[in-house]
């Protein structure tokens, strides 16, 4: 075997070597494409990168390691098995002393060396060079290779893809590629689980899947009779799975043919405060155009033309607001729910605040992050107790910054002006010239801190921080003096939503309280939005009770989505409770579960009939039958790609059509008639020689 | 000595879509004999020796070599069997002496005085390319590639195609080179007819995918009679006659080749009225051709398209 | 031993009776005489790169016909040991023989007192006919 290995190893070493070079060349343009950034930030030139570019190994690298390393890995396993695409020369392979299942290893060994040493090498290279401080002036964990590493080990099922596309004795040349489709499910699945692991339970499966299909293929030439029972069950899922993908993009094709089958309607309805204190109303009808009205229905009318205000126009009119999602929950465990992807930055750090010379990054342990912009080295970290210098640790931690949730959405947006972070219990102000953090507002006793806020209601500077404690709504000056403070009722849970208006006369504010939308749904919607004019100094000036519109909230999908949802197997809807948890069920999509189960009866009826068609067997029949129900359109669509359809003849006996590769005639029972004889038949007994 | 026919197969059936390339063969190999498989381009001659060494799954029917079933031949039975194909295709970027060091880290059995010698006989450098040698030059090296681990069944699919005839003569004296050892079978197909009559023992003849004839060479050969009619004036119509393979009209005769040639063909000949009939001696050749071609009246093949005086 | 065998493909003889014949013919005119050994079936085989069982099987006719003996680690030698023929089966072999001459004869026009005239020419020629003219 040591001698296939080696001459696989010759046969795509080129190969390998043209890969290698690609993925190392575009890899390092885009390294340089992110230190030059960093290069431009310390000559003084403003810009500003998004939380996902500023560190490459989360943000361009592994797009960039999702496409190269599928290419390469799919055409290195195709390229394997078109070097002995002549029969002959394939022949030539298989027909010696060693079990094909060797041969088969041979390749699999060779090719996946060469694909981790192509596709691999570099990637390692550029991780080292963004380990190395000096580099990249933004966070690194050893986490964050991940990503990357996800995106690496996807390759090897592209890979096995490939072998199988290669491999494959198809009619229809399209039916070849699907096993790609396995790949490419893996890489979006990959692209879009909660962690690491739930990713690499994926990449193992589907690669093995697409690996014993491959090896199937190879046992028996590339055709599915003759394979090994294994080989074919996984044959019947990989093209199952590519089936899938085939009927998605089929699904949005024949979408697109109706027209506005791609739009989304949506209504909804909110509340919207404009900057004299007038509350009005905005609705979307579902299809219809944006509504703007007062509280009594009556359409707001625009002073100066008589008709109908326009958008633009009334937000010309709004007040400028700044909310909070009061939280009072153990920091540790919040953070954890709103962590996002093992993918995302947002899952380890948010860039904070960029000074001249440093960055700070808020990191996911807590504390502030400092990088110098010119040496592009990490400084130290800034907790609630002080600077460590050089330490990325430290005694204690601040909560994630208000209005930096994750899922992705770290623009770091450099007018919103960064100066306080929060702990449980104390506001603390930064001072990042100086590395210090002084208290800015502690909470007393068991008031702890829900959530705090720096606004910049009039341009770009900070002039108020608004903080939410269990018992207390207020609005602070930079200072720490208090401009006002309101009772925060009706209180949390049941009230989570702290809004501030800022209204155009001075000193003139509006807080709105929010209810919970879990807790409004299971009361009905019948929690109002409390609304209250105050002024500081003067206190409550008027307050009201508005009702609450959440339950207007609707969401129509498009006509694709709903096709789209018809044809997913009812086995996938166990893919919610994969990735999510069994916390799913309480808002799981049954209808669109039901009308999957009886696209999948329909599918399996017409598999039953088929099966009946070519005589399968009882139990294959049921074994069919259930795939067919497990995995609808796209389970039927691998069984016709599948099966290699024998061909049918009359029977000599009863004269109905029977298929050929069976020796006894299913309806009869008889054999097939031997060939005719034509009087020139020259037969003789041969006996053994000397 | 073991009495087990090498090859032998049972209603083996492969179709293509919905035409069969092979139908229901029944064939014995004997051991130790030299066997010729002949049949026209397209007969399914390929096929089944594909089935044979586990290539292609037969749609029915069974088949054994070496006693092993074909369905899943065991790595052993292969290092047993040598396989020469058509097309001789090696890597073409090994050179001769890569070549066989690559082969025979694969075989226990390998004479490496056998491969030097073939590489000698057809003078290959060591050093050559397979991609640059020349169709004969490769026959050779897969010549020797297949002789060096001394097979016990050497199946040749047209050997020799293509090659010049001094490659040719060395195949063929491969071939005899072989028969040396009894326990030793050549299984080949081919297309010259010299090369069956010179070497082989047995033949066996697919018509369009059917077995027609398994026998000694001798058998055939006896079995096809070429017999002539000369007429007064012009000869008549050509009867139906069982087993008649082909005739051939001229001017005042006929010219008949027939199989199984009896009484009762006699006779059917003599109810022409012929003024003399005469047994005319024919070649194996012809007899193939004859066999092979198409049944009935033959003419010269572009006679009608030639213009009339 | 100035005595070749040559045989040829496409013809209208098999090869096994192509190396009889130019054997029978060999004695007949000399090249070969009593005692004299001829190649093994191996060595004539490869010589003439046709089947062993093709030579074997012409040996095994000359032996039967009483031309040639094997002699057991040896050889084998031309020798006339015994008449193996009846005169029918002698006969029997002969006539076709005749028919093909006189057959090629009337074929290319020659005439019977031309026949009969080459045919006492030859018979003068060979020395080892017994009861000669």
């Amino acid at each position: 075997m040591k001698t296939l290995i080696r001459k696989e190893l010759r046969e795509i070493i080129i190969l390998a070597v043209i890969g290698f070079g690609i993925f190392t060349f575009l890899l390092v343009q885009v390294y340089r494409s992110s230190t030059a950034f960093f290069a431009n930030l310390a000559l003084g030139q403003t810009g500003w990168m998004g939380d996902d570019n500023v560190q490459p190994l989360l943000g361009s690298f592994p797009k960039l390691a999702m496409v190269c390393c599928a290419i390469f890995g799919a055409i290195l396993g195709w390229l394997q098995v078109h070097n002995e695409r002549h029969r002959d020369l394939w022949a030539f392979l298989i027909h010696r002393p060693l079990s094909r299942t060797k041969i088969f290893f041979a390749k699999v060994i060779a090719g996946l060396c060469l694909y981790v040493v192509g596709a691999g090498l570099p990637l390692l290279g550029v991780i080292v060079m963004i380990r190395i401080p000096g580099h990249i002036a933004a966070p690194f964990e050893w986490a964050m290779v991940l990503p990357v590493t996800a995106y690496f080990l996807s390759g090897i099922v592209y890979y096995f893809a490939g072998l199988l596309t290669g491999l494959r004795q198809a009619r229809w040349y399209a039916s070849r590629g699907l096993g790609l489709g396995v790949a490419i499910l893996v890489s979006v699945t990959v692209a879009n689980v909660p962690d690491f692991w739930r990713a690499l339970f994926l990449i193992l499966l589907g690669g093995a899947i697409v690996a014993t299909a491959a090896w199937g293929s190879f046992m028996s030439n590339g055709y599915y009779d003759g394979q090994p029972l294994l080989g074919r069950r996984a044959l019947a899922t990989s093209l199952m799975l590519g089936g899938f993908i085939v009927v998605m993009f089929v699904m949005v094709l024949l979408g697109s043919l109706v027209p506005n089958s791609f739009r989304e309607s949506f209504h909804w309805s909110r509340y919207q405060m404009t900057k004299d204190g007038e509350i009005y109303k905005m609705t979307q009808p579902a299809g219809k155009p944006l509504q703007i009205t007062e509280l009594n229905g009556a359409p707001l009318k625009d002073t100066k033309t008589g008709r109908p205000i326009t958008l633009t126009d009334f937000n010309r009119l709004a007040d400028s607001e700044s909310g909070i999602q009061a939280d009072f929950e153990d920091q540790a465990q919040y953070q954890k729910r709103h962590q996002g992807r093992y993918m995302e930055s947002s899952h380890f750090f948010t860039l904070w605040r960029q000074t001249p010379d440093t960055l700070w990054y808020w990191n996911q342990n807590g504390r502030l992050w400092g990088y110098d912009i010119a040496s592009r080295r990490f400084i130290g970290s800034l907790g609630p107790s002080g600077f460590t210098p050089g330490l990325a640790t430290g005694p204690d931690r601040f909560s994630r910054p208000e209005g930096k949730e994750g899922h992705g959405n770290g623009y770091y947006d450099s007018s919103y002006p960064a100066q306080t972070l929060m702990t449980d219990t104390v506001v603390y102000k930064l001072n990042l010239e100086n590395r210090t953090a002084s208290i800015f507002f502690a909470a007393t006793n068991n008031n702890r801190i829900g959530g705090a806020l720096d606004v910049s209601s009039k341009g770009y500077d900070w002039n108020n921080t608004i903080v939410v404690t269990r018992e207390f709504v207020q609005l602070m000056t930079p200072d720490g003096k208090l401009v006002w403070q309101m009772p925060y009722v009706p209180a949390y849970p049941a009230y989570n939503g702290v809004t501030v208006s800022f209204l155009e006369a001075t000193n003139r504010f509006t807080l709105w309280l929010n209810a919970n939308d879990q807790t409004n749904k299971m009361m009905g919607w019948t929690l109002p939005s409390r609304v209250v004019w105050l002024a500081s100094g003067q206190g409550v000036l008027e307050s009201t009770n508005l009702p609450s519109l959440s339950g207007y909230r609707g969401w129509t999908p498009p006509l694709t989505e709903r096709l789209l949802r018809s044809v997913v197997p009812p086995a996938f809807y166990s893919a919610p409770v994969f990735l999510h948890g069994m916390d799913v069920f309480r808002d799981f999509p049954w209808k669109d579960l039901l009308i999957s189960v009886v696209a999948a009866v329909v599918c399996a009826v017409v598999g039953w009939l088929l099966c009946q068609r070519y005589h399968f067997s009882a139990g294959a029949r049921l074994k069919w039958a259930g795939f067919h129900l497990l995995f609808g359109l796209p389970g039927l669509l691998g069984f016709l790609c599948v099966q290699e359809w024998p061909a049918r003849e009359a029977c000599p006996n009863c004269k109905k059509l029977r298929v050929v590769d069976r020796e006894k005639c299913e309806h009869c029972g008889a054999n097939f008639a031997p060939p005719e004889t034509n009087g020139t038949e020259v037969f003789e007994p041969l006996t053994a020689v000397k | 000595m073991n009495e087990q026919p090498v090859i032998r197969t049972q209603g083996l059936t492969r179709y293509f879509g919905a035409k069969p390339a092979v139908y229901d063969l029944n064939l014995e190999v004997p051991r130790g004999c030299v066997f010729a498989f002949l049949g026209r381009n397209g007969s399914g001659k390929t096929t089944t020796i594909r089935m044979l060494l586990g290539l292609l799954q037969p749609t029915r029917g069974e088949g054994r070599i070496l006693g092993h079933d074909i369905r899943s031949l065991p790595p052993e039975a292969r290092a047993r069997i040598g396989y020469l194909t058509e097309e001789h295709q090696l890597y073409g970027w090994m050179n001769v002496n890569e070549c066989g060091d690559f082969q025979s880290r694969f075989y226990p059995r390998w004479n490496e005085k056998i491969f030097h010698g073939v590489i000698g006989h057809f003078s290959l450098k060591p050093t050559a390319r397979v991609k640059d040698l020349s169709r004969g030059e490769r026959a050779g090296l897969c010549l020797g590639l297949t002789l060096a681990p001394e097979p016990e069944l050497l199946i040749l699919d047209d050997p020799a195609m293509g090659l010049d005839p001094v490659a040719h003569r060395s195949l063929i004296e491969s071939m005899i080179y072989l028969t040396r050892r009894s326990d030793r079978t050549i299984f080949f197909s081919s297309h010259q007819l010299a090369d069956v009559e010179r070497v082989a023992d047995y033949i066996a003849i697919l018509d369009r995918s059917v077995l027609r004839v398994c026998c000694p060479l001798e058998t055939f050969r006896n079995s096809v009679q070429q017999v002539r009619l000369r007429f007064p004036g012009a000869p008549p119509p050509v009867p139906k006659i069982p087993g008649l393979l082909q005739a051939f009209r001229a001017e005042g005769e006929l010219r008949f080749i027939c199989l199984h040639y009896d009484e009762a063909t006699e006779r059917a000949l003599q109810a022409l009225a012929p003024t003399q009939m005469e047994r005319v001696p024919i070649n194996l050749e012809d007899a193939f051709i004859s066999y092979l071609g198409e049944r009935g009246e033959k003419s010269f093949i572009l006679s009608e398209t030639e213009a009339q005086p | 031993m100035s005595f070749n065998i040559t045989i040829s493909t496409g013809s209208n003889t098999p090869i096994y009776k192509q190396i009889t014949d130019q054997v029978w013919l060999a004695f007949v005119t000399g090249k070969l005489e009593v005692g004299d050994q001829l190649p093994t079936v191996r060595t004539l085989a490869e010589d003439l790169v046709v089947n062993p069982n093709t030579v074997a099987r012409a040996y095994a006719d000359l032996t039967r016909d009483g031309l040639i003996e094997s002699r057991a680690g040896r050889g084998v030698f031309i020798t006339r040991k015994r008449k193996v023929f009846t005169r029918e089966e002698g006969w029997r072999r002969l006539e076709p023989l005749i028919d093909a001459a006189i057959g090629e004869a009337m074929a290319m026009d020659f005439t019977h007192q031309e026949l009969r005239e080459a045919f006492e020419k030859k018979l003068g020629q060979w020395k080892h006919v017994k009861g000669g003219n």
